[in-house]
């Protein structure tokens, strides 16, 4: 600082991630007009810093940072102010991968003294912790009212748990409730609802509340042609009915092995065809993805055997048309499936069948009046935890998924690598566990079963 | 300085009341039952004096030590849980020595100390089985050796015999009066067998739905009840009754639908009162010639006869058509049977009815 | 009977089929890791080989990778096991009203999928860090947000295991304990926790194995970073090599012969306790038999 340059620096020459810009893709602000006041933070690259005259202080004397060919000043909505910026990088491996391609980037330039700004977004953690707070202290104030005391007496807990091992229950389960189950949740909820901002911009001026994650979903960037975001709606349509489609042949295919496993075979044999169902699930998800992508290959098992029968000429490319991500989705989740359907049926009385079978009733209607009423948790438990995982599933569709098939989740997945907008994705990944939730309750309420039975494995 | 003072206790769940307001000493070196049945409180008066329940109102002491506010595990007491609660994962030497390992007691101090007690409930050697391989009443006495082992002022015993079979129960019972005597500590005992109770006991409390409703001793209890309750819950009784048509003295006449009969009044029943007059089976007997004795003989039919070997019971109508009145006659050489229906004159000593107010009955 | 016959058959061809799609993509998938060919096939086989192993062990990332992922599982079980069982003790503990809330909240995580668990894990914890002053390589620290977000669900799952035993534990037994003299705490360790053994290994291994094979969460809380089975999807992804295949044959090895000791176990346990049950049932009739022995010697 005593050679008269304010001590800015470059957040990305600092940390070495400085990767050569095509060009700027974000209209720059204009400088900051007086040279010894701190740069305040702002995002885009100044065309007009030439060398140690510069107004917004950047020197070409920093280490990594060549100083750039354009020496005109520009205003604020040029995109043409410069044409060529040179950045060394200086420590590659702490690049994230790109691929090749345009990307958008920002430069950050920050002052080094000056303080992290006031919070703002501070309000709604305390907001909660507060509640939190009066959530413990209130078992004390009950008890003298005298209201909850059979429920939630504190201190009667502490007299028989003693001192030390309530301190360890309360600790562990409230720190699992509070901090890995409730907070996370509600920050990514209030998360979604915010501008994508530089961690140095969090609490300032710009971090607002905006609705425009969500409104994305629907209608796309502002200025786009289509009135709609046709494709992110597409994909999310498809992969919910894709989902349900998974979950209903699921259902079909293993409802029978379930069915004949818990009337039919017993003892030996029966933990023998456990262990059989168990065996491919212990094998790592990925590994059984990519067994599918084996088979559905150009060169795999399936295309040859068709070729070879002579029903196709060419190889038919299964990953594209969705049937590998179909074939694979409906494999991974099977166990989840018929574990629950085993149980619910294995409840069943036989003598039940027996009856109805003595008095004429066909298959079909044994199990549709009498099977399967019965197995109703059993049902509602599987389809659920299959609906869930199938539309949460991000593995198989990596995998397996051909360039014109997209999963919600990996949108999701995007906007938190190559998109770097964290908080689109909190927002769709908001949407995404709604639909989960409202496809439980649909469940819930259709099959007349509480969440308990669900969650029962 | 083992003594037992529940001081003014009352225990309440809510709007539930379990005890209320009991008080009474036991003494040192006692062996004290509550007697009642289920529902009654006794288990909650146990697991007070015990620590597991705190009085809501009044005081539990020990020797004199107040014990508000002391948990379970600083009391002078120990439990016998009606299920014996034995560590089915440690061997029976491991279950006895237990108190004294948490108390940092040296692995061959214990494993001595383990072996006394086994030698003390006749079991000597077993130390190192596992719980499952006992017998029934091989668990009851381990679980007292693990009681033991604390070196307690107070045995707390909480119904040990229920689960037992009748033969065992009958031996174990001389087996834990025996303990008792042999150790000294006081025995505090929770039963709704009343034959468990009379045989064992120092004294006895009566309970019933919260309330002690009387303390004695054994004969106490039995021939001078102090409630309706206590006279129809120990033993066998025939209620008959009535109002009080005269109360002089000693004695009380109810007027029944048997006609005025007469017993002991020792609970200050008056002309008009509402009364019970208890006559025990043993006490009725066939009216004789010499049976002249005023308001002291009714007439009722004959039922039906049980002859029981020592006893021939004979069962006469009542007021109740539900429970007919018993008579018990001594099975000597006079005994002599009866039809059924025949109408019969029963006699018996108003010195040994007892006239008592009118109130709850045990229910059979 | 010829219906019947054929309802058999179909059957038996149904669950043939079942397994068939089961096991055999297992199996192709094993017999590529020994195929020549460069892209992981059986058709056309070019000449048998164990080169891919060999590159399996070298290529860097996977090893780095399988490293991470023991330790995360060691962490994850430090933390979660701990955590199932203070949660399953709660439950039990509090009262009637609150425990339905309790469970909805506790069990959530086991119905939230892995990617918004992983997405909310990550920004949590950037921004709590930088609220309470923790230091940021701690918070954003790739093997601390995974350790903490695969616990959030792994306790849901272990607590429903410690849940299940727990309610078949006698209550006087605590008392028991306590009324002997034993603090708390030595009731904790002498008398739950040997009870527990049994749910606590259960627990220990579900919780290993869950976090060893877990993707939707790690690959986001992982940032930069990779686990075993995030290097292995990058790779099945884009890498295409056989030497997958080869570790599938590994790891499928081990499921095996783990599979194996499992039900070797099982059939001696078995046979123990059908020992045990015929020794009983022998002693019985020997027991009657003398007893009537000694009635027949009596009224004789």
């Amino acid at each position: 600082m005593s050679d008269g340059v304010p001590s800015s620096q470059i957040i990305l020459a600092q940390s070495g991630i400085t990767p050569s810009l095509p060009t700027p893709s974000e209209p720059t602000p204009a400088p900051a007009p007086e040279p010894t006041t701190p740069a305040s933070p702002f995002s885009g690259i100044n065309p007009s810093l030439p060398g140690s005259n510069s107004p917004s202080g950047i020197s070409p004397s920093l280490p990594g940072f060549s100083a750039p060919s354009a020496s005109s000043a520009s205003s604020s909505d040029t995109k043409d102010g410069i044409s060529n910026l040179n950045i060394t990088i200086t420590n590659p491996d702490k690049l994230p991968e790109l691929p090749a391609g345009q990307h958008e980037l920002k430069l950050v330039i920050q002052d080094g003294n000056a303080q992290p700004p006031a919070d703002t977004g501070l309000g709604f953690i305390e907001i909660f912790i507060a509640i939190v707070a009066a959530l413990l202290v209130a078992p004390f104030i009950q008890r003298q009212a005298g209201k909850w005391s059979a429920n939630l007496n504190a201190f009667q807990f502490v007299q028989r748990n003693g001192v030390a091992i309530s301190a360890y229950l309360l600790i562990f389960t409230l720190g699992w409730i509070i901090f890995m189950i409730i907070l996370p949740q509600l920050y990514m909820f209030d998360f979604s609802f915010r501008h994508n901002l530089n961690p140095s911009e969090i609490g300032g001026p710009a971090d607002t509340y905006t609705l425009k994650n969500y409104t994305y979903l629907i209608f796309g960037r502002e200025g786009d042609a289509d009135l709609l975001n046709w494709l992110h709606l597409e994909v999310f349509t498809k992969t919910i009915i894709a989902s349900v489609i998974v979950t209903l042949i699921n259902f079909a295919l293993c409802y029978p092995l379930a069915y004949f496993m818990a009337q039919s075979v017993r003892g030996r044999n029966q933990r023998l065809l456990f262990l059989c169902l168990l065996l491919p699930f212990w094998v790592n998800e990925i590994l059984r993805a990519f067994a599918f992508k084996l088979i559905f290959a150009d060169l795999g098992l399936v295309n040859s055997f068709l070729i070879g029968l002579g029903i196709l000429d060419q190889p038919y490319d299964f990953l594209s048309a969705n049937v590998a991500l179909y074939t694979g989705l409906t494999y991974a989740y099977i166990l989840l499936m018929i574990f629950p359907l085993y149980n619910a049926i294995e409840s069943l009385d036989p003598n039940q069948v027996e009856a109805a079978r003595d008095m004429g009733a066909s298959w079909l209607k044994i199990h549709m009046r009498i099977v399967m009423p019965h197995a109703k948790p059993g049902i509602a438990s599987g389809c659920t935890m299959v609906f869930m995982l199938t539309a949460g599933a991000l593995a198989a569709p990596n995998i397996l998924g051909g360039p014109s098939s997209l999963w919600f989740t990996q949108i999701i997945y995007q906007w938190y690598n190559t998109g770097g907008n964290w908080p689109q994705g909190s927002a769709y990944a908001f949407v995404l566990l709604i639909s989960c939730i409202i496809f439980v309750r649909i469940m819930m309420r259709v099959f007349n079963v509480g969440l308990g039975d669900i969650a029962k494995r | 300085m083992s003594s037992v003072e529940l001081d003014q206790v009352t225990i309440r769940f809510g709007d539930f009341v379990a005890v209320d307001n009991c008080n009474l000493t036991i003494n040192s070196g006692e062996f004290f039952s509550f007697l009642g049945p289920s529902g009654c409180g006794k288990t909650t008066i146990l697991r007070a004096i015990s620590g597991f329940n705190e009085p809501t109102e009044g005081s539990v002491r020990i020797g004199k030590d107040d014990m508000r506010g002391i948990g379970p595990n600083n009391r002078p007491t120990a439990l016998i849980f009606q299920n014996l609660a034995l560590f089915p994962l440690m061997s029976v030497a491991d279950n006895i020595a237990f108190a004294l390992e948490v108390r940092g007691v040296k692995y061959n101090e214990r494993r001595r100390r383990a072996d006394e007690l086994l030698n003390l409930i006749a079991l000597p050697g077993q130390g190192d089985k596992m719980v499952s391989e006992l017998s029934g009443g091989q668990m009851q006495r381990v679980a007292i050796a693990r009681a033991l082992a604390v070196e307690p002022e107070v045995l707390l015993l909480d119904e040990p015999l229920s689960a037992l079979d009748l033969k065992l129960r009958q031996h174990m019972r001389t087996e834990l009066r025996a303990i008792q005597q042999r150790v000294g500590i006081t025995f505090i005992y929770i039963t709704h067998d009343q034959g468990e109770a009379l045989t064992m006991s120092d004294r006895i409390a009566v309970m019933s739905a919260g309330i002690v409703q009387q303390v004695g001793n054994g004969s106490e209890i039995y021939n001078n009840p102090a409630t309706s309750f206590v006279a129809s819950f120990v033993g066998e009784n025939n209620a008959f009754q009535g109002k009080v048509s005269k109360a002089d003295g000693e004695f009380a006449v109810i007027e029944t639908s048997f006609g005025p009969l007469r017993g002991i009044n020792n609970r200050g029943l008056t002309e008009g009162d509402d009364a019970f007059l208890f006559i025990r089976p043993e006490v009725l007997h066939p009216a004789g010639d010499d049976d002249t004795e005023a308001d002291a003989n009714f007439e009722s039919d004959v039922i039906k006869e049980e002859f029981e070997g020592s006893f021939l019971h004979v069962f006469l109508r009542s007021e109740n058509e539900d429970k007919p009145y018993k008579m018990a006659i001594v099975n000597d050489a006079n005994v002599q049977r009866r039809a059924t229906g025949e109408t019969v004159k029963i006699g018996f000593d108003p010195r040994r009815a007892v006239a008592l107010p009118y109130g709850e009955l045990a229910d059979e | 009977m010829s219906a019947e016959h054929l309802r058999k058959w179909v059957i038996r061809g149904y669950i043939a089929l079942f397994f068939l799609y089961l096991f055999g993509p297992l199996l192709i998938m094993s017999a590529s890791a020994f195929n020549l060919s460069s892209y992981p096939t059986i058709t056309p086989w070019e000449g048998t080989t164990t080169k891919w192993f060999g590159e399996l062990a070298d290529n860097e990332r996977i090893v780095s990778g399988l490293f991470n992922s023991i330790w995360i599982g060691i962490g994850v079980v430090a933390l979660s096991v701990p955590t199932a069982l203070a949660g399953a003790i709660m439950l039990m503990q509090v009262g009637e009203r609150v425990r339905p809330i309790y469970y909805t909240i506790v069990v959530s995580p086991v119905l939230v999928p892995g990617v918004i668990i992983g997405i909310s894990t990550v920004i949590f914890w950037e921004r709590f860090g930088s609220i309470v002053g923790l230091d940021y390589e701690t918070t954003n620290n790739p093997f601390f947000l995974t350790i903490v977000g695969q616990s959030t669900f792994i306790s849901a799952y272990c607590m429903l295991v410690f849940i299940a035993r727990l309610q078949r534990f006698d209550k006087t037994q605590e008392e028991a304990a306590l009324d002997l003299g034993a603090t708390h705490v030595q009731v904790f360790w002498k008398v739950l926790i040997p009870f527990l053994r049994p749910a606590i290994l259960s627990s220990v291994v579900l919780a290993f194995l869950t976090s060893f094979e877990n993707y939707n969460t790690t690959v986001f809380t992982m940032v930069a970073r990779g686990t075993l089975t995030t290097e292995l999807a990058g790779l099945a992804r884009f890498g295409v090599n056989p030497s997958i295949s080869a570790l599938a044959v590994v790891i499928m090895g081990l499921t095996l012969i783990g599979a194996v000791i499992y039900e070797v176990k099982k059939r001696r346990e078995e046979a123990i306790i059908e020992k045990s049950k015929k020794r009983a049932a022998m002693k019985r009739m020997r027991d009657t038999e003398s007893a009537a022995e000694q009635a027949a010697a009596v009224s004789a």
